[in-house]
């Protein structure tokens, strides 16, 4: 490696103290050519995330059916807790097939899509998964014997950790956009590669890979005909002048610009021309922004793309108070946006080729405060596509939900996770072409789980 | 917890002169002194004749945008006596112009087909849509001559982020805004207890309603401000040196400035809150323009110990008195000197401020107890703000916001001929049709969060990160806004920033260029030069500038003000 590639990574890197990391990161470079080659990326593959910023409840989303496990579950939420039993339209919707080692479970009312996704094994849930460095247990959390990921509980640090899968560090790259990068060759075209619909990530960001940004109508041209000459213009002069050109703010702000301009052109002049097959009408921006989704994969597909990814964030997840009004409302919209795009997906024939999967920066306690709850750890999840081994519930559902006990690590019930987000995004990665080996140098701590796949996606 | 006074002799002088109130001088003699010494160990970079683009470059950073007489002011007045004017200033405040909406009778002539698009009473009560907050806000900021308290209000309400975004709270946001500009140079302490009491920010981040831990219903109080006040308000995830950079720990990691069980502890605090005169949790919107009251009831009236004993709290403390002692302990914090005159630097200045820059004003905000006015004036007559060789460094500056970059042009070309001078003396401004957040992610008291529209420990990958830099602004910059935000200046340069008249709405803010700029384009360039971008851009590029534009079919002055106002020269300030 040359020594400019190794500030360069060092960079992206700053850590606090984890060395190590620091050289499995930099390993990624050295492997990146080998693993080009080994990686598969045969036929065509997306990978769409849904960000629920703010951190979801999931722990009404998925909720524990079993009669003693649900009697602590609405100990512990008390008037938070959403009711079980048939016939009502405020009761959890039970599941019809067990977890992997068989407990039933209910979802949230207002999830009746999710719900028959679920009944057709088109959607698994992962249960209590969150950030975390190594395997760690109430007691080495609380003596501070394991390494555990910086600033837990705090929004920003905890959406970012989610999408570095370097929860010990700030990383200037994601794991999606690191992945990316060894799947991709340097020509591949890179505004149709990794979309979002909601601006700047860190996800899709890697050392060659960067988001393409669009809103849900698409690209936004630019209307005044003068700006391109004038960009250009200002290109060449940053050119051959010193002055304010030197500052790296100015260049990278003409960058940006001038990148944009043109990419918002090239993208409008494809993906105006595409048509949905008809459905109900989308009523959500969720459910609009996944629209702009599968006319990407389109338009996508027609250029030939082998791999896509897509990053959308819903906003209004930290609900402190009004819980459970607005933790419905939320719900629903995911709810009813998704089975909605998956029978896009579905008519377009997409169906197997593309997987859906949901991050949050954290669960919420499960104590109430009153009115709503507080920033936790472990969270519930779900994945949906024809890929996903569907109809039943990964990871490790806590069989007591208890406050102070079990496996709450901080006294509201902020329960410690059981299975690590990498862990999560590594059977993600696999599917989508990442060689096993090569796991270890995207997600780094990856070599401090469990080694078998979680199983809910087929690889 | 206050250390010694470590900036240069200047500074320590003029803090010593206005800080230490117990020195046993009479005020009369210290002022004389003081104003003497003043004069003789003012640096030469802030004696110098002023020129044109000099001024333009000071005023860059200490409004959000000048017009050529603020320009000849300033030069007239330097440095130092334009910032004690401009310290002085009346602020200009945006609930009046709210509270005009609610009385206001329309005619004909303001909403030509009968609408009323900013005031609707309906059965949710008397309802003045939230988004006239940025009407009001623009209103201030283009007719007031605190153009000084009005940038720092900016920056202050993109620290102490509030954003509801409810119809019936509007009176009560713009009432938060101007505490906002009221308190722009008091101290910090003051700010932060005023807000602490406002409705607007008890209902944002939810502690007003808040209720002592209740062990029969298995409730804990919300962590909400508990946990936003010290990470965002005061003192920050890290412990800071003075100069803003990191304390590490025996192995070299970073040194958290709380636990969670500190969050806990804080939340019990922060228990009580509710409307002043009303049943506790009963609504009234008639109230959220005026501070909350406590409790007694509601309030968690035990002892309280948080950040390793450093605030301890004793049972049956007053709650008002117990609101008080916590933030004045929390400031006590030495984070909050480096971890706030960071912040303030990265909103006026630069992004990436050097350990020394920060260290210096960390001592002014040490020795003034956290007087945002001092602290403020530091900033903008620091060496690292006005010299040359630090400007020219590769990593200086900052990316202007889009609500900046678009204040620049309005205030330059003096569009606020059309606005009238009462509150309710409503030509028919409506700033927000179309709406500015959905075009430029940014809209007065609209953050999506409170981490704000960006976070001030952004960095943007590529080259960005590769030189190690902070670049806040930069993450709403995207593919996206890198159209939008020209898109709407192009708008609004070509056709007014409001709604066409042929929609149904008034007429409203028009800069008028054709009108008022009848010179040849080399003139309105060379104006919009000196305005937007502080005579950043050179000859040979206005001339080619100007040769792009007439290539065109009958060239205008707006061709000429947009070149300028997309051009990375006016978009970064430096």
């Amino acid at each position: 490696m040359n020594p400019g590639r190794r500030k360069f990574l060092a960079a992206n890197c700053s850590l606090l103290g984890y060395s190590s990391i620091l050289n499995t990161v930099l390993n990624l470079e050295l492997a990146g050519a080998a693993a080009a080659d080994q990686s598969d990326s045969t036929g065509y593959k997306a990978l769409v995330c849904v960000f629920l910023f703010g951190g979801n409840d999931s722990f009404n989303m998925l909720i524990p059916a079993e009669s003693n496990e649900y009697k602590l579950y609405k100990a512990a939420r008390s008037d938070l807790a959403i009711p079980l039993g048939e016939h009502s339209k405020s009761s959890a919707l039970l599941l019809p097939k067990p977890s992997m080692d068989g407990r039933q479970f209910a979802v949230h009312p207002a999830m009746p899509e999710v719900h028959n996704l679920y009944a057709r094994g088109r959607l698994a849930f992962l249960a209590n998964t969150g950030t975390l460095v190594e395997p760690t247990n109430v007691k080495s959390y609380k003596n501070r014997s394991a390494k555990v990921p910086s600033a837990l509980f705090s929004h920003n640090d905890q959406r970012d950790q989610w999408q570095t899968g370097l929860p010990q560090a700030k990383s200037h790259t994601g794991w999606l956009g690191r992945a990316s990068d060894l799947l991709q060759s340097a020509e591949t075209d890179s505004v149709l590669s990794a979309i979002s619909l909601n601006g700047n990530n860190l996800l899709q960001t890697g050392q060659r890979n960067s988001p393409f940004t669009i809103t849900r109508n698409g690209s936004v041209e630019i209307t005044s005909e003068l700006a391109s000459p004038l960009f250009e213009l200002f290109n060449n002069a940053a050119a051959n002048q010193s002055g304010n050109q030197n500052s790296i703010f100015y260049r990278e702000f003409l960058n940006t610009s001038r990148k944009s301009i043109e990419n918002n052109k090239r993208f409008a002049l494809a993906f105006n021309k595409v048509s949905l097959p008809k459905t109900v009408a989308a009523n959500s921006t969720l459910s609009e922004s996944l629209d702009a989704v599968a006319k990407s994969i389109i338009v996508g597909k027609k250029a030939g793309l082998k791999r896509q990814t897509f990053f959308l964030l819903v906003p209004g997840w930290d609900n402190h108070h009004d819980l459970l009004e607005k933790h419905h409302s939320l719900l629903r919209d995911v709810s009813a946006s998704l089975g909605r795009f998956q029978h896009t997906v579905d008519a377009l024939g997409l169906s197997d080729e593309l997987t859906t999967f949901t991050a949050s920066d954290f669960a919420r306690t499960l104590r109430s405060n009153g009115r709503g709850t507080d920033h936790a750890w472990g969270g519930n999840h779900f994945i949906v596509g024809g890929a996903v081994n569907g109809g039943t519930i990964y990871g490790k559902y806590p069989t007591e939900l208890l406050i102070n006990d079990g496996l709450d690590i901080g006294k509201n019930g902020r329960l410690l996770p059981t299975t690590s987000c990498d862990q999560y995004f590594a059977d993600l990665l696999h599917w989508f072409g990442i060689p096993r080996k090569t796991l270890f140098d995207v997600l780094p701590n990856l070599q401090n789980f469990p080694s078998e796949p979680l199983g809910f996606i087929r690889s | 917890m206050i250390t010694q006074p470590q900036g240069n002799s200047i500074q320590r002088f003029r803090s010593r002169c206005t800080a230490d109130r117990s020195a046993p001088v009479s005020a009369c003699f210290r002022k004389t002194v003081c104003l003497l010494c003043a004069l003789l160990l003012t640096p030469g970079y802030l004696l110098a004749e002023l020129d044109q683009s000099s001024a333009a470059r000071f005023l860059s950073q200490a409004t959000l945008g000048y017009t050529e007489a603020d320009i000849s002011r300033f030069q007239k007045s330097g440095y130092q006596k334009w910032i004690d004017q401009q310290l002085k200033k009346t602020p200009t405040l945006l609930e009046p112009y709210i509270a005009s909406l609610y009385t206001r009778r329309y005619t004909d002539a303001d909403t030509p087909r009968g609408s009323l698009p900013y005031h609707k009473v309906n059965s949710k009560g008397n309802n003045v849509g939230y988004r006239n907050i940025s009407t009001a806000w623009m209103r201030a900021v283009l007719r007031g001559d605190d153009r000084l308290r009005q940038r720092v209000a900016w920056a202050l309400s993109q620290i102490i982020v509030t954003a509801n975004g409810n119809n019936r709270l509007t009176q009560g946001s713009a009432n938060y805004y101007d505490l906002l500009l009221k308190n722009a140079f008091s101290s910090y302490e003051d700010l932060l207890i005023d807000v602490t009491f406002h409705p607007v920010m008890g209902r944002y981040l939810s502690y007003m309603g808040n209720k002592k831990p209740n062990a029969k219903k298995n409730q804990q109080p919300d962590e909400n401000y508990a946990r936003e006040i010290m990470q965002l308000f005061t003192i920050g995830l890290w412990q800071l040196n003075l100069d803003g950079s990191r304390k590490l720990d025996n192995n070299g990691d970073w040194i958290p400035t709380y636990s969670n069980n500190d969050i806990t502890e804080l939340a019990r605090v922060f228990t009580g809150f509710w409307l002043s005169d009303t049943r506790f949790s009963k609504i009234d919107w008639e109230k959220f323009a005026t501070p909350m009251s406590i409790s007694d009831r509601h309030h968690d009236r035990q002892s309280k110990s948080l950040l390793d004993g450093q605030i301890q709290i004793e049972a049956k403390m007053n709650p008002e008195t117990e609101i008080h002692y916590t933030i004045r302990k929390l400031l006590q914090h030495s984070n909050v000197a480096p971890f706030l005159s960071r912040k303030l630097i990265n909103h006026l200045v630069t992004s990436n401020p050097t350990k020394q820059y920060i260290k210096r004003i960390s001592t002014v905000w040490l020795n003034t107890n956290g007087n945002l006015g001092k602290v403020v004036e530091a900033i903008l007559l620091d060496p690292e703000a006005r010299e040359s060789s630090d400007v020219s460094r590769s990593d200086y500056g900052r990316l202007k916001d889009p609500i900046q970059r678009l204040t620049n042009i309005l205030i330059g070309f003096e569009c606020s001929a059309d606005i009238g001078k009462e509150p309710d003396d409503y030509p028919g401004l409506q700033w927000w049709r179309p709406d500015p957040f959905k075009h430029l992610s940014q809209a007065p008291m609209q953050a999506p969060s409170v981490f704000n529209f960006y976070e001030s420990e952004y960095t943007k990958p590529g080259m960005i990160a590769d030189a190690q830099l902070y670049s806040p602004e930069f993450q709403i910059l995207n593919d996206a806004t890198a159209s939008t935000v020209p898109n709407y200046i192009w708008r609004g340069l070509t056709g007014g920033f409001h709604k066409p008249v042929s929609q149904g709405h008034p007429s409203g803010l028009h800069c008028r260029f054709p009108g008022k700029i009848a010179r040849p384009l080399k003139d309105t360039l060379s104006k919009a030069n000196l305005l937007l971008a502080a005579d950043a851009v050179d000859k040979d590029t206005l001339l080619a500038i100007e040769k792009i534009i007439t290539s065109g079919s009958r060239p205008k002055a707006h061709d000429a003000v947009f070149a300028i106002a997309i051009s990375p020269s006016a978009t970064i300030q430096r």
